[in-house]
Protein backbone atom coordinates (compact mmCIF):
# COMPACT_ATOMS: atom_id res chain seq x y z
CA UNK A 1 0.00 0.00 0.00
CA UNK A 2 2.67 2.53 1.00
CA UNK A 3 6.14 1.97 -0.55
CA UNK A 4 9.33 4.62 -0.62
CA UNK A 5 12.24 3.16 -3.17
CA UNK A 6 15.62 5.08 -2.69
CA UNK A 7 13.94 8.45 -0.75
CA UNK A 8 15.90 11.00 -0.41
CA UNK A 9 15.28 14.86 0.79
CA UNK A 10 18.03 17.17 1.79
CA UNK A 11 17.71 20.28 2.67
CA UNK A 12 21.16 22.05 1.80
CA UNK A 13 23.64 20.01 2.62
CA UNK A 14 21.73 18.29 5.32
CA UNK A 15 19.97 14.69 4.25
CA UNK A 16 16.69 14.70 6.24
CA UNK A 17 15.76 12.21 4.54
CA UNK A 18 18.67 9.38 2.79
CA UNK A 19 18.04 6.42 0.31
CA UNK A 20 14.73 5.18 2.49
CA UNK A 21 13.67 1.89 0.79
CA UNK A 22 10.54 0.74 2.52
CA UNK A 23 7.12 -1.40 1.66
CA UNK A 24 4.09 -1.63 4.16
CA UNK A 25 1.31 -4.27 3.27
CA UNK A 26 -2.42 -3.46 2.93
CA UNK A 27 -4.23 -3.24 6.33
CA UNK A 28 -1.25 -3.86 8.35
CA UNK A 29 -0.09 -0.86 10.77
CA UNK A 30 3.63 0.09 10.80
CA UNK A 31 5.04 1.97 13.85
CA UNK A 32 7.65 4.55 12.52
CA UNK A 33 10.59 4.67 15.20
CA UNK A 34 13.47 7.16 15.71
CA UNK A 35 15.09 10.04 17.95
CA UNK A 36 13.71 13.49 17.43
CA UNK A 37 15.30 14.82 13.99
CA UNK A 38 15.26 10.95 12.58
CA UNK A 39 13.51 11.87 9.41
CA UNK A 40 10.51 10.64 10.37
CA UNK A 41 8.22 13.73 10.10
CA UNK A 42 9.46 14.27 6.63
CA UNK A 43 9.13 11.24 5.30
CA UNK A 44 5.49 11.20 6.14
CA UNK A 45 5.09 14.70 4.70
CA UNK A 46 6.27 13.12 1.45
CA UNK A 47 4.23 10.79 1.86
CA UNK A 48 0.85 13.17 2.32
CA UNK A 49 2.24 15.34 -0.61
CA UNK A 50 3.00 17.90 1.17
CA UNK A 51 7.16 17.61 0.42
CA UNK A 52 8.76 16.94 -3.00
CA UNK A 53 11.39 14.74 -2.41
CA UNK A 54 15.21 15.39 -3.70
CA UNK A 55 15.30 12.06 -4.93
CA UNK A 56 13.76 8.54 -4.88
CA UNK A 57 10.50 8.25 -5.43
CA UNK A 58 7.28 7.51 -2.78
CA UNK A 59 4.05 5.64 -3.61
CA UNK A 60 0.70 5.48 -1.85
CA UNK A 61 -1.46 3.07 -3.39
CA UNK A 62 0.46 2.56 -6.26
CA UNK A 63 0.19 6.19 -7.01
CA UNK A 64 3.57 8.44 -7.24
CA UNK A 65 3.37 11.61 -4.76
CA UNK A 66 4.90 13.73 -6.97
CA UNK A 67 3.12 12.43 -10.09
CA UNK A 68 -0.42 12.04 -8.98
CA UNK A 69 -0.89 13.99 -5.59
CA UNK A 70 -4.74 14.12 -6.44
CA UNK A 71 -4.99 10.42 -6.49
CA UNK A 72 -2.77 10.16 -3.18
CA UNK A 73 -4.95 13.08 -0.93
CA UNK A 74 -8.12 10.64 -1.66
CA UNK A 75 -6.26 7.58 -0.25
CA UNK A 76 -4.79 9.32 3.34
CA UNK A 77 -5.87 11.20 6.24
CA UNK A 78 -2.54 12.50 7.59
CA UNK A 79 -2.53 13.66 10.69
CA UNK A 80 0.67 15.99 11.76
CA UNK A 81 2.84 16.08 14.85
CA UNK A 82 1.61 19.42 15.65
CA UNK A 83 -1.75 21.04 14.03
CA UNK A 84 -3.82 23.80 14.71
CA UNK A 85 -7.76 23.66 14.51
CA UNK A 86 -10.37 26.58 14.20
CA UNK A 87 -11.32 27.73 17.73
CA UNK A 88 -14.37 29.89 16.41
CA UNK A 89 -16.11 26.41 15.31
CA UNK A 90 -18.05 23.79 16.65
CA UNK A 91 -16.81 20.14 16.71
CA UNK A 92 -19.24 19.23 14.37
CA UNK A 93 -18.58 22.56 12.43
CA UNK A 94 -15.21 21.66 12.25
CA UNK A 95 -15.39 18.21 10.70
CA UNK A 96 -18.62 19.82 8.30
CA UNK A 97 -15.59 22.12 7.18
CA UNK A 98 -13.30 19.08 6.14
CA UNK A 99 -16.11 17.38 4.97
CA UNK A 100 -16.63 20.11 2.27
CA UNK A 101 -12.77 20.35 1.88
CA UNK A 102 -13.08 16.40 0.75
CA UNK A 103 -16.40 17.02 -1.01
CA UNK A 104 -18.14 14.41 0.92
CA UNK A 105 -22.08 14.22 -0.44
CA UNK A 106 -23.89 17.27 1.72
CA UNK A 107 -26.84 14.45 2.37
CA UNK A 108 -24.13 11.97 4.04
CA UNK A 109 -22.27 14.24 5.84
CA UNK A 110 -24.71 14.73 9.32
CA UNK A 111 -24.76 11.19 9.80
CA UNK A 112 -21.24 10.50 8.97
CA UNK A 113 -20.10 13.34 11.48
CA UNK A 114 -22.50 11.59 14.07
CA UNK A 115 -20.42 8.18 13.62
CA UNK A 116 -16.80 9.71 13.52
CA UNK A 117 -17.61 11.64 16.98
CA UNK A 118 -19.15 8.43 18.50
CA UNK A 119 -16.04 6.33 17.51
CA UNK A 120 -13.87 8.69 19.10
CA UNK A 121 -15.76 9.58 21.52
CA UNK A 122 -16.75 13.45 21.63
CA UNK A 123 -20.82 12.81 20.82
CA UNK A 124 -20.62 14.93 23.84
CA UNK A 125 -19.05 17.63 22.74
CA UNK A 126 -20.68 17.80 19.42
CA UNK A 127 -21.66 21.30 19.68
CA UNK A 128 -18.79 22.72 22.09
CA UNK A 129 -16.86 25.27 20.44
CA UNK A 130 -13.25 23.03 19.24
CA UNK A 131 -11.10 26.02 21.61
CA UNK A 132 -12.89 24.55 24.67
CA UNK A 133 -11.91 21.04 24.30
CA UNK A 134 -8.87 19.41 25.86
CA UNK A 135 -5.17 18.39 24.02
CA UNK A 136 -6.68 14.81 24.29
CA UNK A 137 -9.78 15.48 22.98
CA UNK A 138 -8.35 18.10 19.81
CA UNK A 139 -6.35 15.11 19.09
CA UNK A 140 -9.05 12.58 19.09
CA UNK A 141 -11.34 14.72 16.91
CA UNK A 142 -8.30 15.31 14.62
CA UNK A 143 -8.26 11.92 13.97
CA UNK A 144 -11.66 12.37 13.10
CA UNK A 145 -10.99 14.56 10.58
CA UNK A 146 -8.24 12.47 9.28
CA UNK A 147 -11.30 9.64 8.40
CA UNK A 148 -13.87 12.35 7.14
CA UNK A 149 -13.65 10.93 3.57
CA UNK A 150 -12.57 7.25 4.63
CA UNK A 151 -9.45 6.99 3.50
CA UNK A 152 -7.72 3.45 3.21
CA UNK A 153 -4.42 4.59 4.84
CA UNK A 154 -4.26 6.83 7.75
CA UNK A 155 -0.65 8.55 7.97
CA UNK A 156 -0.51 9.81 12.11
CA UNK A 157 2.72 11.34 12.95
CA UNK A 158 2.92 11.28 16.98
CA UNK A 159 -0.72 11.28 17.55
CA UNK A 160 -0.28 10.41 21.20
CA UNK A 161 2.51 13.37 21.87
CA UNK A 162 1.89 15.44 24.69
CA UNK A 163 -1.23 13.48 26.18
CA UNK A 164 -1.91 12.31 29.62
CA UNK A 165 -2.10 8.58 30.31
CA UNK A 166 -5.48 8.27 30.03
CA UNK A 167 -5.68 10.32 26.74
CA UNK A 168 -3.33 8.31 25.59
CA UNK A 169 -5.16 4.90 26.42
CA UNK A 170 -7.90 5.89 24.69
CA UNK A 171 -5.88 6.94 21.49
CA UNK A 172 -4.86 3.30 21.21
CA UNK A 173 -8.04 1.50 21.72
CA UNK A 174 -9.40 3.99 18.90
CA UNK A 175 -6.32 2.95 16.80
CA UNK A 176 -6.86 -0.66 17.82
CA UNK A 177 -10.74 -0.09 16.45
CA UNK A 178 -9.36 1.36 12.86
CA UNK A 179 -6.76 -1.19 12.04
CA UNK A 180 -9.83 -3.90 13.00
CA UNK A 181 -11.55 -1.80 10.22
CA UNK A 182 -8.84 -2.89 7.77
CA UNK A 183 -6.68 0.76 7.83
CA UNK A 184 -3.30 0.48 6.23
CA UNK A 185 -1.54 3.12 9.33
CA UNK A 186 1.45 4.22 9.54
CA UNK A 187 1.98 5.75 12.89
CA UNK A 188 5.09 7.70 14.43
CA UNK A 189 5.72 7.41 18.20
CA UNK A 190 8.44 7.65 20.86
CA UNK A 191 6.65 5.42 23.62
CA UNK A 192 7.84 2.16 21.69
CA UNK A 193 5.90 -0.08 24.07
CA UNK A 194 2.90 1.40 22.70
CA UNK A 195 3.38 0.82 19.49
CA UNK A 196 4.63 -2.94 19.76
CA UNK A 197 1.24 -3.30 21.06
CA UNK A 198 -0.54 -1.90 17.85
CA UNK A 199 1.91 -2.23 15.33
CA UNK A 200 2.45 -5.81 12.94
CA UNK A 201 6.05 -3.94 11.75
CA UNK A 202 8.47 -1.78 13.15
CA UNK A 203 10.84 0.30 11.61
CA UNK A 204 13.40 2.05 13.16
CA UNK A 205 15.17 5.45 11.44
CA UNK A 206 18.19 7.07 12.43
CA UNK A 207 19.90 10.32 10.55
CA UNK A 208 17.27 9.74 7.67
CA UNK A 209 18.23 6.10 7.31
CA UNK A 210 16.43 3.09 8.07
CA UNK A 211 18.72 1.01 10.53
CA UNK A 212 16.58 -1.29 11.40
CA UNK A 213 12.63 -2.98 10.02
CA UNK A 214 11.14 -6.22 10.84
CA UNK A 215 8.13 -7.78 12.38
CA UNK A 216 7.69 -6.42 16.03
CA UNK A 217 8.11 -10.04 17.76
CA UNK A 218 11.30 -10.16 15.61
CA UNK A 219 13.36 -6.46 15.61
CA UNK A 220 14.78 -7.55 19.10
CA UNK A 221 16.56 -10.51 17.62
CA UNK A 222 17.21 -9.11 14.02
CA UNK A 223 18.43 -6.02 15.56
CA UNK A 224 20.82 -8.12 17.53
CA UNK A 225 22.97 -9.53 15.57
CA UNK A 226 24.89 -8.94 18.93
CA UNK A 227 23.73 -8.88 22.17
CA UNK A 228 23.63 -6.35 24.52
CA UNK A 229 25.78 -6.86 28.11
CA UNK A 230 25.24 -4.40 31.02
CA UNK A 231 28.57 -4.66 33.50
CA UNK A 232 27.92 -2.58 36.51
CA UNK A 233 31.24 -1.99 38.31
CA UNK A 234 31.87 0.10 41.46
CA UNK A 235 34.74 1.93 39.98
CA UNK A 236 37.19 2.40 37.06
CA UNK A 237 34.57 2.39 34.78
CA UNK A 238 35.60 4.57 31.77
CA UNK A 239 39.09 1.98 32.37
CA UNK A 240 37.22 -1.34 32.28
CA UNK A 241 35.59 0.54 29.36
CA UNK A 242 38.59 0.79 27.00
CA UNK A 243 39.55 -2.54 28.19
CA UNK A 244 36.98 -4.39 26.61
CA UNK A 245 37.29 -2.13 23.86
CA UNK A 246 40.17 -3.72 22.98
CA UNK A 247 38.62 -6.78 22.29
CA UNK A 248 37.60 -7.34 18.40
CA UNK A 249 34.20 -9.22 19.67
CA UNK A 250 33.00 -5.75 21.04
CA UNK A 251 32.08 -3.52 18.54
CA UNK A 252 30.55 -0.30 20.65
CA UNK A 253 30.96 0.88 24.81
CA UNK A 254 28.47 3.01 26.37
CA UNK A 255 28.46 4.72 29.97
CA UNK A 256 25.40 5.09 31.76
CA UNK A 257 25.80 5.54 35.56
CA UNK A 258 28.20 3.26 36.89
CA UNK A 259 27.43 0.62 34.24
CA UNK A 260 28.71 -0.29 30.84
CA UNK A 261 26.13 -0.90 27.61
CA UNK A 262 28.82 -3.56 25.77
CA UNK A 263 27.47 -4.01 21.79
CA UNK A 264 29.21 -7.91 22.09
CA UNK A 265 29.01 -9.99 18.63
CA UNK A 266 30.71 -12.83 20.15
CA UNK A 267 29.30 -16.49 21.64
CA UNK A 268 28.95 -17.51 25.36
CA UNK A 269 32.59 -18.95 25.63
CA UNK A 270 34.03 -15.40 24.82
CA UNK A 271 31.27 -13.47 26.99
CA UNK A 272 32.92 -15.76 29.68
CA UNK A 273 36.16 -14.65 28.31
CA UNK A 274 35.07 -11.24 28.90
CA UNK A 275 34.50 -11.81 32.43
CA UNK A 276 37.20 -13.14 33.29
CA UNK A 277 39.68 -10.63 31.83
CA UNK A 278 37.80 -7.65 33.70
CA UNK A 279 38.14 -10.19 37.19
CA UNK A 280 41.78 -10.64 36.46
CA UNK A 281 42.44 -7.14 35.76
CA UNK A 282 41.12 -6.17 39.51
CA UNK A 283 38.18 -4.65 38.53
CA UNK A 284 35.07 -4.34 40.81
CA UNK A 285 32.54 -6.08 38.98
CA UNK A 286 29.02 -5.42 40.92
CA UNK A 287 26.86 -7.10 38.03
CA UNK A 288 27.40 -8.82 34.56
CA UNK A 289 24.41 -9.55 32.73
CA UNK A 290 22.89 -9.68 29.33
CA UNK A 291 20.45 -7.08 28.78
CA UNK A 292 17.04 -8.05 28.07
CA UNK A 293 15.63 -7.68 24.36
CA UNK A 294 12.95 -5.18 24.72
CA UNK A 295 12.17 -2.71 22.08
CA UNK A 296 13.36 0.21 24.28
CA UNK A 297 16.72 -1.15 24.65
CA UNK A 298 16.72 -2.33 21.35
CA UNK A 299 15.90 1.32 20.35
CA UNK A 300 18.61 2.75 22.30
CA UNK A 301 21.06 0.21 21.24
CA UNK A 302 20.83 0.76 17.66
CA UNK A 303 20.12 4.41 18.08
CA UNK A 304 22.81 7.17 18.84
CA UNK A 305 20.16 9.97 19.26
CA UNK A 306 21.85 12.14 16.48
CA UNK A 307 19.71 15.37 16.36
CA UNK A 308 17.61 14.74 19.56
CA UNK B 1 -34.76 28.44 -6.91
CA UNK B 2 -33.29 29.21 -3.22
CA UNK B 3 -32.54 25.62 -3.24
CA UNK B 4 -30.75 26.08 -6.62
CA UNK B 5 -28.52 29.18 -5.01
CA UNK B 6 -28.24 27.27 -2.00
CA UNK B 7 -26.50 23.93 -4.26
CA UNK B 8 -24.17 26.60 -6.15
CA UNK B 9 -20.61 26.05 -5.79
CA UNK B 10 -19.75 29.47 -4.56
CA UNK B 11 -22.05 29.10 -1.64
CA UNK B 12 -21.16 25.59 -0.74
CA UNK B 13 -17.55 26.18 -0.77
CA UNK B 14 -16.59 25.58 2.52
CA UNK B 15 -13.34 27.95 2.91
CA UNK B 16 -16.11 30.79 2.33
CA UNK B 17 -18.38 29.15 4.69
CA UNK B 18 -15.69 28.90 7.30
CA UNK B 19 -14.46 32.70 6.61
CA UNK B 20 -18.12 33.58 6.85
CA UNK B 21 -18.63 31.99 10.34
CA UNK B 22 -15.66 32.85 11.87
CA UNK B 23 -15.61 36.74 10.97
CA UNK B 24 -19.38 37.19 12.13
CA UNK B 25 -18.58 35.12 15.71
CA UNK B 26 -15.80 37.59 16.34
CA UNK B 27 -16.18 41.10 18.25
CA UNK B 28 -13.29 42.53 16.32
CA UNK B 29 -15.52 42.80 13.32
CA UNK B 30 -17.36 44.88 15.37
CA UNK B 31 -14.56 46.24 15.99
CA UNK B 32 -13.08 46.89 12.65
CA UNK B 33 -16.22 47.85 10.97
CA UNK B 34 -17.28 51.07 13.85
CA UNK B 35 -13.87 52.31 13.10
CA UNK B 36 -13.78 52.38 10.06
CA UNK B 37 -17.34 54.39 9.60
CA UNK B 38 -15.77 56.88 12.75
CA UNK B 39 -12.88 57.81 10.99
CA UNK B 40 -14.77 57.95 7.78
CA UNK B 41 -17.50 59.98 9.02
CA UNK B 42 -14.87 62.57 11.15
CA UNK B 43 -12.97 62.98 7.93
CA UNK B 44 -15.91 63.89 6.61
CA UNK B 45 -17.87 66.04 8.89
CA UNK B 46 -14.72 67.68 9.21
CA UNK B 47 -14.53 67.85 5.53
CA UNK B 48 -18.04 69.80 5.43
CA UNK B 49 -17.56 71.49 8.16
CA UNK B 50 -14.05 73.27 6.95
CA UNK B 51 -15.92 73.69 3.59
CA UNK B 52 -18.59 75.39 4.69
CA UNK B 53 -16.79 78.13 6.79
CA UNK B 54 -15.88 80.01 4.09
CA UNK B 55 -18.76 79.55 1.60
CA UNK B 56 -22.61 79.79 1.34
CA UNK B 57 -23.71 76.68 1.74
CA UNK B 58 -26.07 75.75 -1.57
CA UNK B 59 -27.15 72.13 -1.07
CA UNK B 60 -27.08 70.21 -3.90
CA UNK B 61 -24.35 72.11 -6.54
CA UNK B 62 -21.50 71.01 -4.48
CA UNK B 63 -19.54 67.75 -5.67
CA UNK B 64 -16.15 68.43 -4.37
CA UNK B 65 -17.35 67.41 -0.97
CA UNK B 66 -18.33 63.44 -2.19
CA UNK B 67 -15.54 63.44 -4.34
CA UNK B 68 -13.29 64.07 -1.57
CA UNK B 69 -15.23 61.34 0.23
CA UNK B 70 -14.87 58.89 -2.69
CA UNK B 71 -11.18 59.74 -2.02
CA UNK B 72 -10.65 59.42 1.53
CA UNK B 73 -12.79 55.96 1.59
CA UNK B 74 -10.41 55.30 -1.66
CA UNK B 75 -7.08 55.42 0.50
CA UNK B 76 -8.81 53.75 3.36
CA UNK B 77 -9.87 50.83 1.05
CA UNK B 78 -6.30 50.71 0.08
CA UNK B 79 -5.08 49.94 3.78
CA UNK B 80 -7.97 47.31 4.52
CA UNK B 81 -7.87 45.39 1.29
CA UNK B 82 -4.42 44.33 1.77
CA UNK B 83 -4.36 43.99 5.77
CA UNK B 84 -7.10 41.58 5.45
CA UNK B 85 -5.94 39.74 2.89
CA UNK B 86 -1.86 39.61 4.29
CA UNK B 87 -2.84 37.02 7.13
CA UNK B 88 -4.72 35.23 4.87
CA UNK B 89 -2.52 32.27 3.92
CA UNK B 90 0.27 33.14 6.36
CA UNK B 91 -2.32 33.28 9.50
CA UNK B 92 -3.09 29.62 8.34
CA UNK B 93 0.39 28.65 8.41
CA UNK B 94 1.13 30.20 11.88
CA UNK B 95 -2.04 28.59 13.30
CA UNK B 96 -0.90 25.21 11.98
CA UNK B 97 -3.76 24.49 9.85
CA UNK B 98 -2.27 25.06 6.05
CA UNK B 99 -0.79 21.17 5.58
CA UNK B 100 -4.14 19.83 6.76
CA UNK B 101 -5.70 22.08 4.11
CA UNK B 102 -3.18 21.10 1.54
CA UNK B 103 -3.86 17.32 1.79
CA UNK B 104 -7.65 18.03 0.75
CA UNK B 105 -9.20 18.00 -2.67
CA UNK B 106 -8.87 21.66 -2.64
CA UNK B 107 -6.53 22.85 -4.89
CA UNK B 108 -4.05 25.76 -4.10
CA UNK B 109 -6.23 28.30 -6.67
CA UNK B 110 -9.37 27.42 -4.72
CA UNK B 111 -7.91 27.98 -1.48
CA UNK B 112 -6.55 31.27 -2.61
CA UNK B 113 -9.52 32.46 -4.60
CA UNK B 114 -11.78 31.54 -1.86
CA UNK B 115 -9.72 33.57 0.65
CA UNK B 116 -9.85 36.33 -1.39
CA UNK B 117 -13.37 36.51 -2.09
CA UNK B 118 -14.25 36.27 1.84
CA UNK B 119 -12.26 39.15 2.69
CA UNK B 120 -13.71 41.24 -0.66
CA UNK B 121 -17.08 40.34 1.06
CA UNK B 122 -16.29 41.38 3.99
CA UNK B 123 -14.91 45.01 2.11
CA UNK B 124 -18.13 44.71 0.33
CA UNK B 125 -19.55 44.79 3.85
CA UNK B 126 -17.60 47.59 5.05
CA UNK B 127 -18.11 49.54 1.88
CA UNK B 128 -22.20 49.27 2.58
CA UNK B 129 -22.43 50.09 5.69
CA UNK B 130 -20.58 53.90 4.61
CA UNK B 131 -23.90 54.48 2.37
CA UNK B 132 -25.57 56.24 4.77
CA UNK B 133 -22.68 58.57 4.76
CA UNK B 134 -22.98 59.19 1.80
CA UNK B 135 -26.68 59.96 2.12
CA UNK B 136 -25.52 63.06 4.51
CA UNK B 137 -22.98 63.53 1.58
CA UNK B 138 -25.74 64.37 -1.15
CA UNK B 139 -27.32 66.95 1.04
CA UNK B 140 -24.36 69.02 0.51
CA UNK B 141 -23.66 67.95 -3.22
CA UNK B 142 -25.01 65.89 -5.39
CA UNK B 143 -23.51 63.13 -8.35
CA UNK B 144 -25.79 61.39 -11.00
CA UNK B 145 -26.04 57.65 -9.62
CA UNK B 146 -24.28 56.37 -12.70
CA UNK B 147 -21.63 57.90 -11.61
CA UNK B 148 -21.82 56.17 -7.86
CA UNK B 149 -22.33 53.30 -9.51
CA UNK B 150 -19.03 53.21 -11.78
CA UNK B 151 -16.84 54.59 -8.00
CA UNK B 152 -18.11 51.47 -6.69
CA UNK B 153 -16.84 49.62 -9.90
CA UNK B 154 -13.78 51.13 -9.88
CA UNK B 155 -13.42 50.67 -5.56
CA UNK B 156 -14.26 46.82 -6.81
CA UNK B 157 -10.85 46.96 -9.43
CA UNK B 158 -8.80 48.43 -6.49
CA UNK B 159 -9.67 46.07 -3.48
CA UNK B 160 -9.01 42.89 -5.89
CA UNK B 161 -6.26 44.44 -7.19
CA UNK B 162 -5.01 45.81 -3.66
CA UNK B 163 -6.10 42.44 -2.17
CA UNK B 164 -3.99 40.09 -4.44
CA UNK B 165 -0.74 42.13 -3.63
CA UNK B 166 -1.99 41.54 0.03
CA UNK B 167 -2.71 37.56 -0.44
CA UNK B 168 0.53 36.96 -2.73
CA UNK B 169 2.46 38.97 0.39
CA UNK B 170 0.71 36.43 2.76
CA UNK B 171 1.54 33.14 0.50
CA UNK B 172 5.37 34.25 0.16
CA UNK B 173 6.04 35.63 3.70
CA UNK B 174 5.90 32.83 6.36
CA UNK B 175 4.82 35.77 8.89
CA UNK B 176 1.80 37.58 8.63
CA UNK B 177 3.74 40.53 10.46
CA UNK B 178 6.49 40.19 7.39
CA UNK B 179 3.59 40.07 4.66
CA UNK B 180 2.34 43.71 6.40
CA UNK B 181 5.07 45.16 7.28
CA UNK B 182 6.00 44.67 3.69
CA UNK B 183 2.99 45.68 2.74
CA UNK B 184 3.43 48.59 4.51
CA UNK B 185 6.51 49.58 2.77
CA UNK B 186 4.72 48.68 -0.99
CA UNK B 187 2.48 51.64 0.31
CA UNK B 188 5.10 54.20 1.17
CA UNK B 189 6.22 53.47 -1.91
CA UNK B 190 3.23 53.74 -3.58
CA UNK B 191 3.26 56.65 -1.88
CA UNK B 192 6.42 58.11 -3.18
CA UNK B 193 6.10 57.71 -6.87
CA UNK B 194 2.18 59.42 -6.31
CA UNK B 195 4.42 62.36 -4.74
CA UNK B 196 6.63 62.23 -7.86
CA UNK B 197 3.87 62.19 -10.76
CA UNK B 198 2.65 64.95 -8.79
CA UNK B 199 5.61 67.04 -8.95
CA UNK B 200 5.69 65.71 -12.67
CA UNK B 201 2.38 67.04 -13.30
CA UNK B 202 3.47 70.98 -14.18
CA UNK B 203 5.39 68.55 -17.20
CA UNK B 204 2.67 66.75 -17.94
CA UNK B 205 2.16 69.36 -21.34
CA UNK B 206 5.58 68.49 -22.67
CA UNK B 207 5.56 64.69 -22.13
CA UNK B 208 2.18 63.27 -22.71
CA UNK B 209 3.16 59.55 -22.49
CA UNK B 210 3.41 60.23 -18.96
CA UNK B 211 -0.32 59.52 -19.04
CA UNK B 212 0.66 55.57 -19.28
CA UNK B 213 2.07 56.38 -15.90
CA UNK B 214 -0.32 58.59 -14.43
CA UNK B 215 -3.43 56.87 -15.16
CA UNK B 216 -2.14 54.20 -12.96
CA UNK B 217 -2.85 56.59 -9.84
CA UNK B 218 -6.25 55.04 -8.20
CA UNK B 219 -7.12 58.58 -6.96
CA UNK B 220 -6.71 60.13 -10.81
CA UNK B 221 -9.04 57.92 -11.91
CA UNK B 222 -11.82 58.39 -8.70
CA UNK B 223 -11.20 62.42 -10.30
CA UNK B 224 -11.59 61.53 -13.93
CA UNK B 225 -15.12 59.40 -13.09
CA UNK B 226 -16.87 62.65 -11.71
CA UNK B 227 -14.38 64.85 -13.91
CA UNK B 228 -13.99 62.99 -17.23
CA UNK B 229 -12.84 66.36 -18.91
CA UNK B 230 -10.52 67.28 -16.43
CA UNK B 231 -7.11 69.07 -17.27
CA UNK B 232 -5.27 66.19 -17.75
CA UNK B 233 -7.58 63.22 -18.90
CA UNK B 234 -9.39 65.62 -21.26
CA UNK B 235 -6.65 67.44 -22.62
CA UNK B 236 -6.35 67.06 -26.24
CA UNK B 237 -2.65 65.37 -26.05
CA UNK B 238 -3.91 62.51 -23.88
CA UNK B 239 -2.01 59.43 -25.94
CA UNK B 240 -4.75 57.17 -24.26
CA UNK B 241 -6.55 54.64 -26.89
CA UNK B 242 -9.00 54.01 -23.91
CA UNK B 243 -10.63 55.65 -21.04
CA UNK B 244 -8.22 55.83 -17.93
CA UNK B 245 -10.23 53.62 -15.85
CA UNK B 246 -10.21 50.67 -18.59
CA UNK B 247 -6.49 51.38 -18.88
CA UNK B 248 -6.23 51.34 -15.29
CA UNK B 249 -8.27 48.12 -14.61
CA UNK B 250 -6.67 46.16 -17.11
CA UNK B 251 -3.28 47.15 -15.62
CA UNK B 252 -4.10 45.77 -12.30
CA UNK B 253 -6.40 43.15 -13.12
CA UNK B 254 -3.48 41.59 -15.61
CA UNK B 255 -1.31 42.40 -12.66
CA UNK B 256 -3.46 40.78 -10.17
CA UNK B 257 -3.67 37.57 -11.94
CA UNK B 258 0.10 37.33 -12.35
CA UNK B 259 -0.19 37.82 -8.51
CA UNK B 260 -2.78 35.15 -8.22
CA UNK B 261 -0.71 32.72 -10.82
CA UNK B 262 2.58 33.33 -9.05
CA UNK B 263 1.11 32.24 -5.23
CA UNK B 264 -0.59 29.04 -6.82
CA UNK B 265 2.55 28.35 -7.44
CA UNK B 266 4.29 29.34 -4.23
CA UNK B 267 1.64 27.60 -2.54
CA UNK B 268 1.43 24.07 -4.27
CA UNK B 269 3.26 21.58 -2.02
CA UNK B 270 4.45 19.16 -5.04
CA UNK B 271 5.34 20.22 -8.58
CA UNK B 272 5.59 17.53 -10.76
CA UNK B 273 8.74 16.72 -12.31
CA UNK B 274 7.88 17.49 -15.82
CA UNK B 275 11.22 17.69 -16.68
CA UNK B 276 12.10 14.56 -15.07
CA UNK B 277 9.47 12.96 -16.90
CA UNK B 278 10.19 14.39 -20.59
CA UNK B 279 13.63 12.18 -19.89
CA UNK B 280 12.06 9.64 -18.76
CA UNK B 281 9.65 9.66 -21.74
CA UNK B 282 12.78 10.50 -24.43
CA UNK B 283 14.56 7.28 -22.67
CA UNK B 284 11.59 5.34 -23.61
CA UNK B 285 11.13 6.26 -27.24
CA UNK B 286 14.88 6.20 -27.84
CA UNK B 287 16.03 2.68 -26.47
Amino acid sequence: MIRTVGLTKRYGNYKAVDDLSMHIEKGSCFGFVGPNGAGKSTTMSVLATLLEPTAGHAYVGGYDVVEEPAKVRQLIGYMPDFFGVYDSLTAVEYLEFYAGAYKVPKENRSALIKDLLELVNLSGKADAFVDTLSRGMKQRLGLARCLIHDPEVLILDEPASGLDPRARIEMKEILKALRGMGKTILISSHILPELAEMCDTIGIIEQGKMIALAPVDQIAAQVAGHRVLRIRLLDRIEEAGYLLEQSELVTNVDIEGNALLVTYTGDDNGQVTLLASLVSGGYPVLSYAEEAGNLEEVFLTVTKGVGS
Amino acid sequence: MIQKLMSLEFVTNPILLREFRSRMRTPKTVVLICLYLAILGGLTMAFIFVNNISSVVRPGENKYIFLAVAIIQLILLAFVAPGLTAGAISGERERQTLNILLTTHLSPFKILLSKLISSMAFIWLVLFSTLPLYAIVLLHGGVAPIKLLAMFAFYLVVIISFGMIGLFCSTWFKRTGIALFLLGGTAVLGEMINMFMNALTGVYAQRPSLMYIMALNPVYNVWQIFEPDGYMFGASSNPLIMPPWLYFSLVYLSSSTLLMWLSVRLLTPVKRRRSEKRIEQQQEVSP
